[in-house]
């Protein structure tokens, strides 16, 4: 690894206190293939993750009928991975070695979340489960009630945490065999009402939640075949879809939670940098977990999460990670609360660049409020303009905003 | 020559196009190519449909994917430009013409009428198809055996790859187009008698010389030299002292080849400097690269001969007045002449029309062909195109000639007809 001459980062202190656990910052590397391997979770905590999710594990003698390849991209304006599928499904490795690698990493590294993920397929399983994980010195457990492949519902394709009443029910026997150590449920995104399940987490005793799993998706269709994308031999199926595409989904689905239930977010799916990570502790959650951008880009991004979040906290003043949690809450209502003002279009001409952009978008998809002046910059008609902010939107100059207006 | 964009690169640089409203860059191309319109296609994935856009509204397709000077055109005229950089559109261009292999279009000849183009380069390929696309017959004159004017014969062998041009020709096979190649056109009084209308677009091929003692016979013609070299035949410079006299494209081009003719040092002396200097910026950078230096501010006054060869040239230094012209005017400045050793002295200063027409063209006093915006001659039904009318020197300005003449003879034949 190249050395590079650093300065020191602002005084800020980046732990966080979750489930009672110190951890050094508020990073953990989730449960995935990055965590599925001893030198690779090595390696992820060696780089300064705060702690690792141990990709999930089941009862011996479950299948793990893995089918390759796997991942898939989604690619739009020419960049690769603007998001992820997968087709993975858990850990294919026997649940002797999960316990072994709990049980070095504890040891190895005392300071660090090791934490390891299980997905059973009945109360005896559950149980069995979160029980051999707590005797081997895991710090949490996660459990996966949400993995779109291989799922393990009420009924056959469903996740278990698309019903309210599986949840609880499920929750509370991987509590019970637990006793004092904390668990999390993992739940997916695809559900009608996020908070009714995030309510089933809490009825059932869990310690928290991690919101949310990777989003039920078709990646593509081959048109040359019709295939489905990922193809093995022609035939495909559903994938998990994860990566930058997904953050909008994930900030709602952590919103909706943070705002209806009290309960400790885990947030997960769609965080690739720093500040993705503060718009989601904004909206709630108290730490981050991280999959597919250490895929693409490697476990060192943790350097880059902590620098830009510590510079950020000093600049706004912040001193611990907490105080960002929920900042933005209060200021999420519905649409019939929303504030009803006048705004228009205002063009920082200095800045424009005169492409026109703005112009063709408000006259096919706007109001037709725009005209190109014999200068080529962009004239807004206030009469016209109702201040819907596409405009803004399309400025590669970034010059143009919305303005108040009496 | 860059490598070719991956299709990757491609792709990635055709979404940093703007897709501005008015494309200015398409205003700035002399043949005005729909550029934000097929960069919108390759970022589609619809190559072929790029190449069909470009393809109709450039019928040296090829050839300016490789050597279109886009730095002095769209590139140029790119909101980007100054911002991070404009589009690379030439290797966009470049990338379509490569990759993408659209059908061949079919020919028919719908319309009676004959229209002769005399000569058979860019003006003239242009010319020809787009009359033939308006169904005329068409009768192309070449002096050459081959068409393509300087392209084919006078463009630096390292370069520009001659295959291209033959790929742009090839997409006329079926044409209602006659080459009449390797043979005299006839006069121009003949021609227009036998034809509807006429293109006249025979280049400029007579040398202008240096003006200086025993330079004829002595000081190799640049644009011979070059021709030598693209027909197989080229003199070998290994070992030798090169001064080249020039400062224009085609002066880096003779620079380039004596390089590749294996010259020990090749010099060129231009009488202006950097600034003044009417090339491409992108072959000076490669001009650069292969090790040719250039003397500014300097002129060829002597040549300096021991039995009957050159052994160097004695040069003159220049400053630049202004005199209120266009460009800063050289002024000699005697008394600092100094000697630039040479064993071979090539002279690249430019070239000049015949001006040997048969019917009155009213040349005047002009170095360029007085023509209208829509190609006319003074002579009825006489348009004309390419370097006799212009300096512009590039492949698209000729092609852009020979379109805008093409449309103009339609519309003065069915404005006839009605």
């Amino acid at each position: 690894m190249r050395s590079i001459p650093v300065r020191p980062l602002p005084a800020v202190d980046l732990a966080v206190v979750f489930l009672g656990r110190r951890l050094e910052n508020p990073f953990i590397l989730s449960a995935a293939p990055s965590t599925d391997d001893l030198d690779m979770a090595r390696a992820g905590l060696e780089a300064g993750w705060a702690g690792v999710v141990l990709k999930t594990t089941s009862m011996e003698g479950t299948p793990v009928p893995l089918a390759y390849p796997m991942m898939s991209t989604m690619e739009w304006a020419g960049r690769r991975l603007v998001g992820m599928g997968n087709i993975d499904l858990i850990s294919e490795h026997h649940i002797d070695a999960v316990e072994e690698r709990v049980r070095v990493l504890s040891r190895e590294f005392p300071t660090k979340l090791i934490a390891a993920s299980i997905m059973g397929s009945s109360k005896e399983a559950w149980q069995a489960l979160a029980r051999r994980l707590r005797d081997a010195g895991a710090h949490l457990i996660e459990c996966s009630f949400s993995c779109p492949q291989g799922s393990m519902g009420e009924r056959p394709g469903a996740m278990l945490a698309q019903s309210a009443p599986a949840t609880e029910k499920a929750t509370g026997w991987v509590k019970e065999a637990a006793g004092d150590l904390p668990v999390l449920i993992k739940i997916t995104p695809q559900v009608a009402d996020v908070a009714e399940i995030a309510r089933a987490v809490k009825n059932g005793g869990a310690d928290g939640i991690t919101a949310s799993n990777s989003v039920p998706a078709l990646m593509g269709v081959d048109i040359e075949t019709f295939a489905p994308i990922p193809s093995l031999g022609g035939f495909g199926t559903y994938s998990g879809f994860t990566g930058p595409a997904i953050k909008p989904l994930t900030l709602r689905t952590v919103a909706e939670i943070a705002r209806h239930v009290s309960l400790p977010i885990s947030g997960n799916g769609g965080i690739s940098t720093w500040s993705d990570a503060v718009e989601l502790f904004a909206v709630g959650a108290q730490n981050i977990q991280i999959c597919t951008a250490v895929m693409h880009h490697g476990f060192r991004i943790v350097d880059d999460l902590c620098s830009g979040l510590a510079r950020y906290m000093a600049r706004k003043g912040f001193t611990k990670v907490a105080d960002m949690v929920g900042k933005a809450l209060p200021h999420i209502v519905e649409h019939d609360e929303l504030p009803r003002r006048q705004v228009r279009s205002r063009v920082d001409e200095t800045a424009c660049l005169r492409c026109g952009v703005c112009y063709v978008a408000c006259r096919d998809g706007g109001h037709r409020a725009i005209t190109m002046s014999e200068e080529r910059l962009p004239v807004v008609d206030d009469e016209r303009c109702v201040g819907c902010g596409l405009c803004p939107l399309t400025c590669p100059a970034g010059c143009i905003r919305m303005e108040a207006v009496a | 020559m860059t490598d070719l964009l991956t299709p990757h690169g491609a792709h990635r640089e055709a979404w940093r196009c703007l897709q501005c409203w008015d494309a200015p860059c398409t205003a700035a191309c002399p043949v005005h190519v729909p550029i934000p319109e097929f960069i919108a296609r390759l970022r589609g994935a619809d190559p072929q449909g790029a190449e069909e856009l470009v393809r109709s509204a450039n019928p040296l397709i090829s050839t300016c994917g490789e050597i279109c000077p886009d730095e002095q055109y769209c590139a140029r005229a790119c909101v980007l430009r100054g911002v991070e950089g404009p589009i690379r559109v030439r290797e966009l261009h470049r990338f379509v013409t490569e990759t993408a292999h659209a059908p061949w279009p079919t020919w028919t000849a719908s319309r009676s009428k004959r229209v002769a183009v005399v000569g058979g380069g860019p003006a003239g390929i242009a010319c020809a198809r787009e009359l033939a696309a308006l169904g005329y017959a068409v009768d192309v004159y070449e002096r050459d055996t081959a068409a393509g004017g300087i392209v084919r014969h006078n463009l630096a062998v390292d370069r520009f790859a001659v295959d291209r041009l033959d790929r742009d020709l090839s997409a006329l096979h079926g044409a209602p187009i006659a080459w009449h190649l390797g043979q005299a056109a006839g006069s121009l009084r003949e021609i227009l008698a036998a034809h509807a209308a006429a293109f006249y677009a025979p280049g400029t091929h007579e040398d202008i010389l240096l003006g200086i003692p025993d330079e004829e016979g002595l000081v190799t013609s640049g644009m011979a030299f070059l021709r030598e070299w693209r027909d197989g035949i080229g003199k070998d410079l290994t070992g030798k002292e090169v001064v080249v006299i020039g400062g224009g494209n085609v002066s880096l081009d003779v620079t380039l080849t004596a390089v590749h003719a294996g010259a020990a040092r090749v010099v060129l002396v231009y009488r202006r400097g950097p600034r003044e200097m009417p090339v491409w910026r992108r072959e000076l950078e490669e001009a650069a690269t292969r090790g040719v230096a250039i003397e500014y501010y300097a002129r060829p006054i002597a040549l300096l001969v021991e039995a009957g060869r050159i052994r160097g040239v004695q040069c003159r230094r220049t400053r630049l007045v202004d005199q209120g012209a266009r460009r800063p005017v050289p002024e000699d400045m005697p008394g600092f002449d100094f000697v630039l050793p040479a064993e071979e002295v090539i002279r690249a200063v430019g070239s000049s029309p015949a001006r040997d027409e048969d019917v009155d063209l009213r040349w005047g006093s002009k170095a360029t062909l007085p023509v209208s915006e829509r190609m006319e001659t003074a002579a009825p039904s006489l348009f004309a195109g390419g370097d006799l009318v212009s300096r512009e020197g590039t492949v698209v300005a000729a092609a852009s000639h020979g379109l805008r003449a093409a449309r103009a003879i339609h519309h003065m034949l069915t404005e006839a007809a009605r």
